[in-house]
């Protein structure tokens, strides 16, 4: 889920940067320290939003910069547990694929994409089902719900995202499509 | 001024520090020294600090 | 008058206003600008005296006492003071000052005469004799056991009696008075006939019969009558210190007599002439060593030891064991004892004090550490920059 949040903190505004509009110098220190960090509690920082508050530059001891506590937006993603979410599939490996959520990308294993005996192929990098011949690979759009997180804050690649298939209304987008079709001809029926 | 001889220590002794990292000048010197330069700033009245009592915890 | 008005919007104190005032009309300056240049060199001097905020006096003064303290060390403890009475001098009164002993180990009054009796001797002598404290011991032939008729046998000497007006009933009374016992009068001879008589009962009632008061202030032992030279006046000088009973005397002027007995002075007097008496105290011992040390310094310790309205030692059952700071008082003395009681009850540190910073690792809060500085936004943006350029 995406999010805009409020975020209060004291920013050095180093001596050589005095003589610039402390807005922008201040936007920029904070992009360098806060873009692209990954929190436990807010997820991953995309951009450095409004700067809502600057106060009094303090000048502490035995350092000529200005301190300012600053109160700003910062946009962040966090992916959250049994949040649906919609994404390509950018990768087919033999345990799963892999589907891009936004700035990060989640795993469904493959036990977790069909009420089917699913295998691999690695010839034509792809999912099958052996009973629906359902097929999934790069490039669909799919449907999915997150089971499990598991954020490392030092390494982005150490972050681990789970996403499941196996529920009503989720899969690949056609799948969803055909499953209401089949509905709506029960219905009229 | 009014400023006490503490308040001048601290004052040109932090101004001295940000000259010498790299903050621009208010006067215009040919001294070489980043102390003396806050020096002459301090005299003219030009540097841009302000002091006030520490707030107490 | 002129000068005064001149004086008013300037920054000195009455008293030195007061004393510019009296030298200028006493050197007969009447020249409108040299007065002014007076004054203003007055004021300029008067500034340069005045300490600055965030100044640490406290070790300042710790440091101006304790360095000529160092000093009196290598002198002698005990010091003949005034004529020949003994007086404790030197560092051990120093010390003795600022424990806040309730009493000095040489306890002495200077007792000052009332306009009636200062200038003649005779009268002095009066006063003396009724403020000095007579015990039976001093009037006195003997004191022994009796071991015929199983008594104490108290051998009156008339001559001693009669000079310090006590006859037989006086002694008989002030004894019966403190202690039970049957007296029987024989001339010169009282004997003390206890109920259950042994050699040790006996033995045991002599000193107390010895110390029992008859007459004059309790406490004070003798006295020394001196003329002061510069006055002309009389002045007593009295081993051992009564200041409430000696003020009762008749001939005693009581605005100006006083004791080394600080606690005392406390007590009867109030806090304030405490403190004025820890001041003189302290500055006489260090002048009677020739030290000088600014007033201002032992003024500051006595406000810190009077500052709550009783007199408080410096050290740990005083100043420094009552300091709000938890660390400051684990950092002096009793360091563990401290810490547990803080932690027991929850106790806070905010860090306000210089000691607390010291151990912290923090900037203290004096001097220069007393200064936050903050930038100024417009220089900050650039923008009294872009004015100069244009």
């Amino acid at each position: 889920m995406y999010k805009v949040i409020t975020i209060s903190d004291t920013v050095r505004v180093p001596p050589s940067m005095f003589g610039n509009p402390l807005k922008d110098s201040i936007h920029s220190i904070l992009v360098e320290k806060y873009e692209g960090i990954l929190d436990r509690d807010v997820g991953l920082i995309l951009s450095i939003g409004d700067i809502k508050e600057i106060g009094e530059g303090k000048v502490i001891y035995g350092d000529g910069a200005a301190y300012h506590p600053v109160v700003f937006d910062a946009l962040c993603y966090i992916p959250e547990l049994y949040e649906v979410v919609e994404g390509e599939v950018v990768d087919v490996v033999e345990f799963g694929i892999f589907v891009r959520l936004g700035p990060l990308d989640g795993l469904v294993h493959i036990s977790q994409i069909m009420d089917d005996y699913v295998s691999y192929d690695p010839k034509n990098e792809r999912m099958v089902g052996r009973d629906t011949g359902k097929v999934v690979k790069k490039g669909d759009i799919v449907r999915a719900r997150i089971i499990a997180v598991s954020l490392r804050e030092t390494k982005k690649r150490g972050s681990k995202i789970a996403l499941t298939m196996r529920q009503p209304g989720l899969g690949k987008l056609e799948w969803i499509e055909e499953e209401k079709k089949k509905k709506l001809q029960v219905v009229s029926r | 001024m009014g400023y006490t001889r503490f308040e001048k220590a601290r004052i040109i002794g932090a101004r001295s520090l940000q000259i010498s990292d790299g903050a621009y000048l208010t006067v215009d010197t040919e001294k070489d020294s980043s102390l003396e330069i806050a020096k002459e700033e301090f005299e003219r009245e030009k540097i841009p600090l302000i002091a006030k009592p520490k707030k107490r915890n | 008058m002129d000068l005064e008005k001149k004086l008013e919007n300037t920054i000195l104190p009455p008293s030195i206003r007061k004393e510019l005032i009296d030298r200028i009309t006493k050197e007969n300056i009447t020249d409108e600008e040299i007065i002014d240049e007076i004054i203003s060199e007055t004021v300029k001097a008067y500034k340069k005296t005045l300490v600055e905020p965030n100044e640490a006096v406290g070790i300042v003064a710790a440091q101006s006492i304790g360095e000529p303290s160092t000093q009196m060390t290598m002198r002698t403890f005990h010091y003949a003071g005034v004529a020949e009475l003994n007086v404790t001098l030197g560092l051990p009164r120093m010390i003795e000052i600022v424990d806040a002993r309730k009493e000095p180990s040489t306890p002495i009054m200077t007792i000052y005469l009332t306009e009636d009796y200062r200038y003649d001797r005779n009268k002095a002598e009066e006063v003396a004799r009724n403020i000095e404290s007579i015990t039976v011991e001093d009037i006195v032939d003997d004191i022994s056991i009796d071991l015929v008729n199983n008594c104490i046998n108290v051998i009156l000497n008339r001559e001693k009696m009669a000079k310090r007006d006590i006859t037989v009933d006086d002694v008989v009374n002030a004894i019966k008075k403190k202690m039970k016992l049957k007296i029987e009068v024989d001339g010169n001879v009282l004997r003390l006939i206890i109920k259950s008589p042994s050699l040790r009962a006996l033995s045991k009632r002599i000193p107390k019969v010895k110390s029992i008061h008859l007459k004059g202030v309790p406490n004070i032992s003798r006295i020394i009558i001196r003329r002061d030279d510069t006055t002309g006046e009389y002045v007593l000088y009295s081993q051992g210190s009564n200041l409430r009973e000696v003020f009762k005397i008749e001939g005693v002027d009581t605005t100006r007599t006083t004791t080394n007995n600080i606690i005392e002075i406390q007590e009867v007097l109030g806090i304030e002439a405490a403190r004025n008496a820890i001041i003189k105290e302290m500055r006489d011992t260090l002048n009677q060593q020739g030290l000088t040390v600014d007033i201002r310094h032992l003024m500051l310790v006595a406000d810190m030891m009077t500052a709550d309205g009783v007199v408080k030692p410096i050290g740990r059952h005083g100043i420094s064991g009552e300091k709000a700071s938890v660390l400051a008082r684990a950092a002096f003395e009793e360091t563990v004892k401290h810490l547990y009681n803080a932690a027991q009850r929850g106790e806070v540190d905010r860090l306000n004090g210089v000691i607390e910073n010291i151990i912290v690792g923090k900037p203290v809060s004096v001097g220069t550490g007393c200064v936050d500085v903050y930038m100024d936004r417009e220089y900050e943006e650039g923008k009294t920059k872009e004015r100069e350029k244009v």
